[in-house]
């Protein structure tokens, strides 16, 4: 009766805060699977929601990072990998980690109904999908400054565009390496430098992220952004008075998936690697994507038909080998 | 009578029991690995890697460093852009305080709590309400004047910067001019000294130490601060967004690490120099001082009022404009009211902020806690090694986030400690970064703590222990919880740290605003920044009047 | 009788000073001592070192025969109660008796009946569940008294107790703390820069000036017989007087020749010691008696029963107590010349300090 009550109160909130925020901290019951993905974020919600479906007693977690982030991350974990599963990122940018010795060789139930060119033979990677390189471009903004809609590659060196373009930073982005991949195959190595020296005086930021230009072309920060399809179809579906412009030659990328070597939940990782093909993913991907690596899975009725396009002969292989010297390359020349 | 025993040999005395000594030691041993650990380790371990090549020592790295223009570009504009920063908010915040403690100006109360209301909010959330003033599609900038100017780049950083940095600038002015006494001005102006005069000769003397300190504290936090120019900073490169991108844009570690290096320089000087020059400003307090105050009249009353008035107004307004920003379509573009920008599916809002607050929650429990032992052991029980655990105590507020995270994930990747990816990685980078306040505040609350009542205690034969946990802890309940807000209002609106060290599944509040800014989704930034802003200041809040904890920062 | 307590050649040193200064002391059981001396003189550091603060310099501290200044003081059981009270504010009146009885893991109904006990013997039964913080000075010093003395300590050591208080409380408070001394029979050494408290309470005075013991005896023969000047100018109020001791033997204050009792000290200088009540007024036609000197009054300060006469004689000032009706009686004025008897055995004569 005589204790002393306040302070044996306090000491029991504390201890008994405490235990709930540890509590908090336990890990779940569900087996975790632990994802790096460079999909956009507003897709990987989506996908997520047919994925908790379809496993449900897997824990998905997923980190979404940009490309250069997502590379750099896993090569930082090498010896110690934090990630079981690699999910929907540039085949340039994953197929160097096989070099590395980072990726484990798995070919997931049901790879052989996406097609063979999509693959890697040894079954280090797995497409999923395809994304192409597209220029938004506000015209609400462009018609205020009475300014024309660029059209193609050599329109956006047009000097009236100084510091109204914006793209992605190649060095983090996958969609910034796929632009620069593309003028690189359009134009040849040497005038594709040159070329994109010239592109620089018009260039107001490289950002960090792909979709972020596209963004800030809806929103009316910016009248030109070098982008990918979804994101500024998203935005034009939205009723943002942006346009999608193919340029004359359109670059594109493969999105593929992979097991990292020392998993730590490798039988989880392969499920969900299992599912990451399977129909139902691949339907989900297709309302996004404008292609799919599994025959008959057709995109949504919104987007448009890859073979209206006009696309380059974008050679891959050549790419995720020539990566790190292009990235060099850029960063000597372009950086700010 | 008992003659004693003339030459007996008796044990040194002992101010504790044995049992006593056994506990301090171990507890004192216990702390100092568990700051060599998380302290010193991952500092280190950077140093050794911006020294290290292929398994030799080499300066290679740092050659490199300085032949390549760009990267030593960056400390260049680091430095500027502190500077200016610093300038701007140390003459802002004077005046700011000098109207507040030297008028009798209408509203003080209200305007001091506006002034310091940025402590609550993250560095980036006054970039971000800077970026919908001013940005490209700003309300000021495209909307109003329809110019094509923007504020990203230096001018965006040191904007929000001064804006981060006011209040903590103004807790040290204010201090310092509240403190003049003012038979001071009396006296000078019995001696005839008018206006200016007096400013100069009682007023300027006697701040100048705390000017100082002020200072070279705003120059700490910009130097140090990576929240604004990763917002703000458009292209322009600065040591603390180095570090970063080299990580993570470049994966270049070793040359992360000579960057952590270089900014560990002006970080650590700074915060030394503010140390000293705050000492200094100690010394020329004086107790009891009656406050000077007086009405300025016509033009002076007018330019007082107009500029605390105006301050105030523009911190409101960029606060305001956040709020607004997540409530219209589109910044201006399509205003049409939508509560859209709160429903972030790809983020999970209500996952996110809940998991903010508890591994915030937990660190600052845990870290008012360390604190509270590390001050007792420090200066009471006082064994060997005391001064050590007390430097390596200070030292975390001196060092970098993003130097701190770039080192966790060094260090608490590999083997013996494999840490990265656990939530507890993110709880100690918490605890061990905000530990310096803690235990500053408790040291100073123990020191008020009549040392009698712990000898009584003693004598009564309570046990170190005993002590600590039936007199001492009670009597530092208020520095206790006052450091458990701190840490967590520290925790929660963090970013520089755990941008390196979140995990999947263990995204963050302040981490989940930085993705929704590079991703361009500046409304959906702009709604859980207010919904950030909004918690932390409830939690505050409720601190305030169901603990009746007086908030302290710094 | 066995002494309790022996301090034995005890040494403090805090760099090159020394506060306590080799002091040794015997108190016997149940015995009441006070150490007096100004501030700064070391006493609160000699309690420091008995109640196990401090660790000595040199020296040692027995308790009953057995060293105890390598313990600890959780070892020593010494009860100390402190001038600042030191009572833990976050607890209760009851609870702050009771925490000794706890820390020594005492049943319940023991602490509960002890407590009980020690609140009667302060008389603050009825503050048993208030803070300190709602109690005035006077009772949070019992109640820091009751606490240290629940424990039933070897000794008590109290320091400075009554220096927080009024001066009315303070009288009445170290009555009270004498009578509990007594019911108790604990051993107390009680330290105080107020001489008045220490010669109205004490059994046993220990002057201390430097970190040295000046004098150890009961109050009386500190007062009467003072060992150094020191102690008669601290101890009460003396005229100090410088003096030379002729060849011839005679004591010589000035052109004054001044008859003394006791032992007389070689040829050189001396300082005489005499207290101001012992000095008489008589009449100037006496003023070539022996030991009379003449001199006028420069001022006077009045202490209600008794006039302090400040006389200047001699070439120095000489307090004089005189009742107050004398001075009515003789309408003295300022500046009015007076003769002082000195008796013989009022003087005291030191060898002077060189």
């Amino acid at each position: 009766m005589k204790k002393d009550r306040g302070l044996r109160r306090v000491v029991v909130w504390l201890v008994a805060v405490c235990g709930v925020l540890l509590a908090g901290l336990a890990a779940p019951a569900a087996t975790p699977v632990v994802v790096y993905s460079a999909l956009e974020n507003d897709e990987i919600a989506e996908y997520l929601k047919v994925a908790r479906q379809d496993l449900p007693d897997l824990d998905i977690r997923v980190l979404r990072l940009s490309t250069g982030e997502l590379a750099a991350r896993v090569l930082a974990e090498k010896g110690n990998p934090q990630a079981d599963v690699l999910w929907g990122v540039a085949a340039t940018a994953t197929i160097p980690l096989v070099r590395e010795g980072i990726l484990e060789p798995y070919a997931p139930k049901g790879a052989y109904k996406i097609l063979r060119q999509f693959r890697d033979p040894k079954g280090y990677w797995t497409g999923i999908d395809l994304y192409v390189g597209a220029i938004a471009v506000n015209t609400v903004e462009l018609t205020k400054r009475r300014l024309p809609v660029p059209r193609t590659w050599n329109d956006l060196l047009n000097p009236q565009y100084k510091g109204l373009v914006i793209m992605p930073n190649p060095l983090t982005s996958g969609t910034g390496f796929l632009h620069v991949v593309a003028v690189l195959t359009k134009f040849g190595e040497q005038r594709g430098w040159q070329y994109l020296a010239e592109l620089d005086r018009n260039i107001a930021q490289y950002t960090r992220s792909g979709g972020a230009p596209a963004r800030m072309a809806a929103q009316g920060e910016i009248p030109i952004a070098l982008s990918f399809d979804f994101a500024v179809l998203s935005f034009k579906q939205q009723g943002f008075p942006v346009e999608l412009v193919w340029p004359d030659g359109t670059g594109y990328e493969l999105e593929v998936n992979a097991l990292i070597k020392g998993a730590r939940s490798p039988d989880a990782a392969k499920r969900f690697l299992d599912w990451a093909i399977s129909l139902n993913a691949m339907r989900a991907y297709a309302r996004w994507k404008m292609g799919v690596t599994m025959p008959g899975v057709t995109a949504g009725p919104h987007v448009p038909q890859l073979h209206t396009v006009p696309l380059l002969k974008v050679d891959f292989q050549w790419a995720a080998e020539h990566r790190q010297r292009i990235l060099d390359e850029w960063k000597r020349r372009f950086t700010r | 009578m008992s003659a004693p025993p003339a030459a007996l040999q008796v044990p040194v005395p002992r101010r504790w029991t044995a049992r006593d000594l056994w506990t301090t030691r171990v507890t004192t041993g216990v702390l100092l690995l568990a700051f060599a650990v998380f302290v010193l380790y991952p500092l280190l371990e950077i140093v050794a890697r911006s020294f290290w090549k292929s398994g030799a020592f080499s300066w290679e790295h740092y050659a490199e460093f300085l032949q390549e223009p760009k990267l030593f570009q960056t400390v260049w504009n680091s430095l500027v852009v502190s500077s200016l920063s610093t300038v701007l908010t140390v003459v802002l915040a004077f005046g700011y305080a000098y109207v507040l403690t030297h008028t009798h100006l209408w509203g003080r109360s209200f305007l001091w709590m506006v002034g310091l209301l940025p402590l609550i909010a993250p560095s980036f959330v006054q970039a971000l309400g800077l970026i919908f003033l001013f940005g490209r599609n700003g309300l000021v900038t495209r909307t109003l004047l329809g110019l094509d100017w923007n504020v990203y780049g230096a001018v965006g950083i040191v904007l929000g910067e001064v804006f981060y940095c006011f209040p903590h600038a103004l807790l040290v002015l204010y201090t310092s001019l509240s403190a003049l006494d003012a038979s001071l001005y009396e006296a000078a102006q019995s001696l005839g000294a008018r206006g200016w005069r007096v400013f100069w000769w009682v007023t300027v003397p006697t701040v100048r130490y705390a000017v100082a300190a002020a200072s070279f504290l705003v120059f700490n936090l910009v130097v140090t601060d990576f929240g604004t120019p990763v917002v703000v900073g458009g292209d322009y490169r600065v040591l603390a967004t180095e570090i970063y991108t080299q990580v993570f844009g470049l994966q270049r570690f070793s040359m992360a690490a000579v960057v952590s290096v270089a900014l560990l320089v002006p970080a650590l000087a700074s915060f030394g120099l503010d140390g000293y020059f705050r000492r200094k400003a100690a010394a020329t307090l004086t107790g009891q001082s009656r406050p000077y105050a007086y009405s300025p009249r016509g033009w002076g009353r007018l330019a007082a009022g107009a500029f605390a008035w105006g301050w105030a107004a523009f911190v409101l307004l960029v606060y305001g404009t956040l709020a607004a920003a997540s409530l219209v379509r589109v910044w201006g573009y399509d205003w049409t009211l939508t509560l859209a920008h709160y429903r972030l599916d790809a983020v999970g809002v209500r996952e996110v902020l809940l998991r903010g607050l508890q591994l915030s929650g937990l660190a600052a429990l845990c870290g008012a806690l360390l604190s509270v032992v590390v001050a007792y052991v420090v200066h009471r029980l006082r064994p060997p090694g005391a001064r050590l655990l007390y430097a390596l105590a200070v030292l975390p507020a001196a060092v970098p986030g993003t130097v701190v995270g770039l080192g966790y994930l060094f260090a608490f990747n590999k083997p013996p400690l494999v840490l990265v990816g656990t939530a507890g990685i993110i709880v100690l980078s918490y605890v061990f970064r905000f530990v310096t306040l803690g235990t500053l505040a408790a040291s100073a609350a123990l020191q008020q703590v009549d040392r009698s009542v712990e000898e009584a205690a003693q004598s009564l034969g309570a046990s170190a222990v005993r002590t600590f946990v039936q007199v001492v802890f009670p009597l530092l309940r208020v520095a206790f919880f006052s450091s458990a807000v701190y840490i967590f209002v520290r925790s929660m609106v963090t970013l520089s740290a755990v941008i390196f060290l979140i995990a999947p599944g263990l995204e963050l509040p302040a981490t989940a605003v930085l993705t929704l800014t590079t991703d361009g989704k500046l409304s959906g930034a702009a709604a859980l920044s207010t919904l950030l802003v909004a918690v932390i200041g409830l939690v505050v809040a409720v601190a305030r009047v169901v603990l009746r904890v007086p908030v302290v920062f710094r | 009788m066995d002494a309790e307590l022996v301090l034995d050649g005890l040494t403090k040193r805090f760099g090159p000073v020394a506060a306590v200064d080799g002091v040794s002391l015997e108190v016997a059981p149940g015995e009441f001592v006070c150490v007096l001396g100004p501030s700064g003189c070391g006493k609160t550091t000699l309690l420091r070192l008995i109640a196990g603060f401090e660790a000595p310099t040199a020296g040692a501290i027995y308790y009953r025969g057995a060293p105890v200044h390598h313990l600890p003081p959780q070892e020593r059981n010494f009860g100390i109660v402190f001038q600042s009270y030191a009572l833990f504010p976050h607890m209760t009146v009851w609870d702050n008796v009771a925490f000794g009885l706890r820390v020594r893991r005492l049943p319940a109904v023991t602490v509960r009946a002890r407590v009980a006990e020690m609140l009667a013997l302060v008389g603050l039964e009825h503050a048993a569940r208030l803070y300190p913080s709602q109690l005035s000075g006077g009772m949070q010093q019992r109640v820091a008294l009751a606490r240290a003395l629940a424990v039933q300590p070897r000794v008590l050591l109290l320091d400075e107790p009554l220096s927080a208080l009024d001066a009315k409380i303070r009288v009445r408070l170290r009555a009270e703390i004498r009578r509990i001394q007594r019911e108790l029979g604990v051993t107390v050494l009680y330290v105080t820069h107020d001489q008045e408290e220490a010669l109205s309470i004490a059994d046993r005075l220990v002057v201390m000036w430097q970190g040295r013991v000046q004098q150890v005896g009961p109050p009386l023969e500190v007062y009467t017989r003072p060992a150094t000047p020191f102690v008669a100018d601290f101890v009460g109020t003396t005229n100090l007087l410088r003096a030379e001791v002729g060849e011839d033997g005679g004591v010589r204050w000035g052109d004054v020749l001044l008859e003394v009792a006791g032992p007389l000290l070689p040829a050189g200088p001396v300082l005489l010691a005499v207290r101001p009540e012992r000095l008489r007024l008589v009449d100037g036609a006496a003023a070539s008696q022996r030991n009379c000197v003449t001199g006028r009054v420069e001022a006077w300060t009045f202490f209600g029963p008794y006039v302090r006469l400040h006389v200047s004689a001699n070439g120095e000032l000489l307090a004089v107590d005189v009742p107050q009706e004398v001075l009515a009686d003789a309408g003295l004025q300022r500046h009015a010349p007076v003769t002082v008897h000195v008796p013989r055995e009022a003087v005291l004569v030191f060898p002077a300090r060189p």
